[in-house]
């Protein structure tokens, strides 16, 4: 998250030598990126992006321990006057003995909370200091009451929220967990309807007066005529707060410091600080008993890390001295006994250190990862024949996309992805796809299993072009019954063409492979019966065909497509014939005859060949109407042309209609 | 002499000199020289002459005769084949035939990504993107409580679910092929860079919800990071040039300890943060985000089977379409999948 802090309130409290340029330079690199800086008057605002894991560093106090423990690292002076988290603490103040609040808590919600009643308070304009700070940190400033709540969450990265205790039935605050649809008015003045298990807080009357951690309730605001008001400092279970605030849609300053987790322990002194501010600025004065209802708080916790050890993580030697200063500047505890150093960790650190690594991290990023030499990592060849497999796969895709893209082709990529709609147009069965349980538009539901309903989109959103050649190369995705889906490589070809046309690309591209492809006629939904099923040496690897005339009428255009699993491919690929073997003289015949229903070409030659050893190899040469031609290859003995035989044996055996030769 | 003859011949020169082309002079030469031309009309009219002396004075008139008139076409010929003739109009304008298609961008860079990481010995490998929660959470250090597990940062996928491993997601990051290498490779060294698809829940500007990551994974005995930034820093050269400067910067991912941030100085406004239209719009004060890296975690080795008091490890992960967007200057990555083609071809 990142948060606005005024230059001028790390100055009051840390007293260093160093300018603003160079406080953003130095705690960017080590610390927390000062990502921005403005000049406003004669102060800058920063802003800063603080790490999940550090909300502690998300305000005044904590940029003020980083600073102290960076800065110097630069031979920068630092001094800190003023110790926000540590200078402050409830044994400082004298609390009446009235009972007016009842707290009724339940730690699984809240696993802190400290509170305490003003009475007479005056209500007027801040202090020009908290004013000027609220507006650099772009929070509009209402009255001091208002203005010190969130005056202290800047300063010590702990949310306040302050009632107006007249306003409370039965001065009772009892949390729990809301209902699905209840509602509740917030002071940004919606109303909220809530979705269940959101903490809230609920008066003696039963009135619910807080969203917990988000924002208060209207019912309870401070306004004109408020006298008595309650400071209330709660710790929140952060699983809860990031629920209500992602459904609603209600989010604040608040809601994204207890989403990320807040200790309980600085609840203490941002409450005495306020108390301190409020008795101050609003002339008020404290007039109930302390309530502070808490579980078990932290006792800190004790690591041990030897100098060895940081020194193989960062790859070179740090001064055992160095390390010690770095650690407890941050406010660690160090203490050395033998080889190694035990620290604790102070309250503010403790959901983020835990092991000797994290305390390698901490000397690490402080010593400084610019100063950490430049090693290439050493070498190390790893053979696995998975990693070849991979390699030639890759190497295979290369060469297809190449060839495509140089005869025209347009590469696609396109989402995993698709809708209900696109679906239906391809008749393909939702039940048989993996849904996304959460999707976030109606575009993107189903896994896909073929790549055409996404190039025919993409067709469909560019009608404006003429004879567009679309490809994508991806996986689809086919569900099995108690595991992953396989994720299937394919190779996916819309074309505005002929199919004959097609067919000649799909050849050329397989030959990149040096494999061949074959053609059965086949049969698909969405395709007419201008319709085949691609074949590599015998396995198969796809389809291929024309799109159905309701499919081609939406774009208006003669629509073709291929697809095709791609590993099923390569992996029927293999080693190109060497080009120095002679090429022998082949006795080179052509035969013209009428296709016959059932015997699709594959078929014919298939058993051609096979009936006659001599043919070598048979070519597709033309075809008028029904009337094919082919050529043929041969090398008969004798050199003694072996058409005759051949033309007699497709008459009588196949009854094929042959041309007289 | 016959006078005829001789008169013939002559027209016959001056045809040959003033053919107006290449194709009229061979026409010319057929008619003289040709089976049927002038010559062997008048040879074999001569082969009939039964005056000897006169048969051979003829003969040896029609030979120099020939020859001068060959002379003459070849003479004229060369003309023809030296001359550069005039063409009409601007032979300047541009051709016109068949067009070239194109690589997606996400193509281009994942070939340039693989070739610099080739060139240290890192091998790329895949894994599944419709992966087991464990492999994309649990086994990166990830309890089930983290926030980005949850619906607004995971997408989720019906289907069955594993005892073992959790449901089914659409993994959000490459990272699920740290451990998933490891336990495949059953020891280091390990020296991996996986690049996929990724899908997270966010459809804006910055973000779509399928992406491409590319993801480095080394390990071996006294990996440090001195390592990772020599790496690092190598990666960035070679992909933006050589006077990118790179810098790590403190950051926080569970599966990496310590993390880093990993920035460039601003190939736009090389690393100033202002350009001449006053502040540079694409960085932040001279530096740019490329992604997160970091040690491996101790727990995410432990998953792997390895044992992190011998080996250790470095690991990193970037956006594709984030380095592609950097380096080829897209302002908006939506452009990269929306599939409209006016980005691609001129309409």
């Amino acid at each position: 998250m990142n948060i606005l802090l005024p230059y001028s309130s790390i100055k009051k409290r840390l007293t260093t030598d160093t300018t603003v340029e160079e406080f953003q330079r130095f705690l960017s690199l080590c610390g927390p990126s000062i990502e921005r800086i403005e000049k406003i008057g004669n102060d800058y605002v920063m802003d800063i992006e603080v790490t999940t894991n550090r909300i502690d560093m998300a305000c005044v106090a904590g940029i003020v321990q980083e600073a102290n423990a960076i800065l110097p690292l630069f031979d920068k002076k630092v001094s800190v006057s003023e110790n926000l988290l540590t200078d402050y603490s409830l044994s400082q103040l004298n609390f009446p003995k009235e009972d007016l609040l009842h707290v009724i808590n339940d730690f699984s919600l809240s696993p802190r909370i400290t509170a305490v009643v003003f009475e007479n308070i005056i209500l007027q304009e801040s202090s020009e200091e908290i004013r000027t700070f609220l507006e650099k940190v772009g929070v509009r400033p209402i009255n001091n009451v208002v203005d010190i709540s969130n005056y202290l969450m800047y300063l010590f990265g702990q949310p306040v929220h302050i009632f107006d205790y007249d306003k409370i039935g039965g001065g009772i605050i009892k949390l729990r967990k809301s209902k699905k649809g209840e509602k509740i008015e917030l002071l940004d003045e919606k109303t909220y309807t809530l979705p269940g298990n959101d903490i809230v807080i609920e008066d003696g009357n039963g009135k619910l007066i807080d969203l917990c951690g988000i924002m208060g309730g209207k019912v309870s605001e401070v306004d004109e005529h408020t006298k008595r008001i309650v400071l209330f400092v709660p710790s929140y279970s952060k699983k809860y707060i990031r629920k209500t605030s992602m459904l609603t849609a209600a989010r604040s300053t608040a809601s994204s410091y207890y989403e990320k987790g807040i200790d309980t322990a600085r609840v203490e002194p941002t409450f005495t600080y306020g108390v301190k501010l409020l008795t101050e600025h609003a002339q008020a004065h404290m007039s109930s008993r302390l309530v502070d209802v808490h579980e078990g708080l932290y006792t800190p916790r004790s690591i041990s890390v030897t100098a060895q050890y940081i020194i193989d993580t960062i790859g070179e030697s740090v001064d055992e001295h160095v390390v010690e200063n770095i650690l407890s500047s941050l406010g660690f505890g160090v203490t050395k006994s033998g080889k190694s150093i035990q620290v604790t960790v102070p309250f503010w650190r403790q959901f983020d250190v835990f092991e000797p690594h994290d305390i390698v991290e901490e000397v690490a990023r402080i010593y400084g990862y610019h100063t950490i030499n430049e090693v290439m990592s050493p070498f190390s060849l790893v053979r696995d024949e998975k990693i070849r497999e991979f390699e030639e796969s890759y190497r295979a895709e290369t060469a297809v996309k190449t060839y495509l893209c140089n005869t025209g082709f347009i590469e696609m990529y396109n989402y995993s992805m698709e809708s209900l709609e696109m679906l239906g147009y391809f008749s393909s069965d939702p039940k048989c796809h993996l849904r996304i349980s959460n999707p976030i538009s109606e575009d993107l539901v189903y896994m896909r299993q073929s790549i055409i309903p996404s190039l025919y989109k993409n067709m469909l959103d560019n009608t404006q072009f003429e004879h567009l050649s679309l490809f994508e190369i991806a996986n689809i995705y086919i569900p099995r019954a108690a595991d992953l889906p396989n994720e299937v490589r394919t190779l996916g070809i819309l074309v505005q063409d002929s199919l004959s046309s097609l067919k000649m690309t799909l050849q050329n591209c397989v030959t990149q492979l040096n494999t061949s492809i074959e053609y059965k006629k086949g049969s698909l939904d969405y395709a007419t019966n201008e319709c085949i099923e691609l074949y590599s040496n015998g396995t198969f690897v796809g389809y291929a065909g024309r799109l159905l005339p309701a499919l081609e009428q939406r774009i208006g255009k003669k629509l073709v497509f291929a697809e095709l699993k791609w590993d099923a491919l390569v992996t029927r690929t293999r080693a190109k014939q060497t080009l120095l073997k002679k090429k022998p003289q082949y006795v080179i015949e052509d035969i013209t005859y009428t296709y016959k229903a059932g015997l699709e070409w594959f078929e014919l030659t298939s058993n051609v060949q096979k009936k006659f050893s001599e043919i070598q190899r048979i070519e597709y040469r033309d075809e008028y109407k029904d009337n094919i031609t082919m050529r043929l290859y041969t090398l008969p003995e004798k050199g003694q042309s072996i058409v005759k035989k051949c033309v007699e044996y497709m008459r009588n055996e196949l009854g094929i209609v042959v041309k007289a030769k | 002499m016959d006078s005829h003859i001789q008169s013939r011949l002559n027209l016959y020169v001056r045809s040959l000199e003033n053919a107006s082309s290449l194709e009229d002079l061979l026409k010319i030469h057929i008619e003289i020289f040709g089976k049927k031309g002038y010559f062997a009309h008048l040879f074999q009219t001569l082969a009939q002459e039964s005056d000897m002396e006169k048969k051979k004075t003829m003969g040896a008139f029609f030979n120099t005769e020939k020859q001068k008139l060959e002379h003459v076409f070849s003479k004229r010929q060369d003309e023809f084949l030296q001359t550069k003739q005039d063409v009409v109009g601007d032979v300047t304008v541009p051709g016109i035939g068949p067009k070239l298609g194109s690589m997606h961008i996400v193509t281009s860079a994942i070939e340039e990504i693989r070739r610099i990481y080739s060139r240290i010995g890192f091998y790329q490998y895949s894994y599944p993107e419709v992966e087991w929660e464990y492999f994309s959470f649990e086994a990166l250090n990830m309890p089930a409580d983290h926030p980005a597990r949850d619906d607004f940062e995971t997408f989720f996928v019906d289907g069955p679910v594993s005892k073992k491993y959790g449901r089914m997601v659409l993994t959000p990051h490459t990272s699920n092929g740290q451990v998933r290498e490891m336990l495949r490779l059953g020891k280091p060294p390990i020296r991996m860079i996986n690049i996929a698809r990724c899908y997270r829940p966010n459809w804006d500007v910055t973000h779509v919800p399928m992406m491409h990551q590319f993801e480095g994974l080394c390990v071996d005995k006294g990996i440090s990071i001195q390592h990772l930034k020599g790496t690092m820093s190598y990666f960035a050269r070679e992909f933006f040039g050589y006077d990118v400067k790179t810098r790590l910067r403190p950051h926080n991912f569970e599966f990496t300890e310590p993390s880093f941030e990993v920035d460039i100085s601003c190939i736009h406004c090389n690393g100033t943060g202002i350009t001449k239209e006053g502040k540079c719009r694409i960085c932040k004060s001279g530096w740019l985000e490329l992604g997160g890296s970091g040690l491996v975690h101790p727990n995410v080795l432990k998953a792997g089977g390895i044992d992190s008091s011998v080996y250790s490890g470095w690991a990193f992960g970037f956006g594709i379409e984030r380095v592609a967007m950097i380096k080829y200057q897209i302002d908006d990555i939506r452009k990269l999948y929306s599939g409209e083609l006016r980005y691609v071809l001129e309409s």
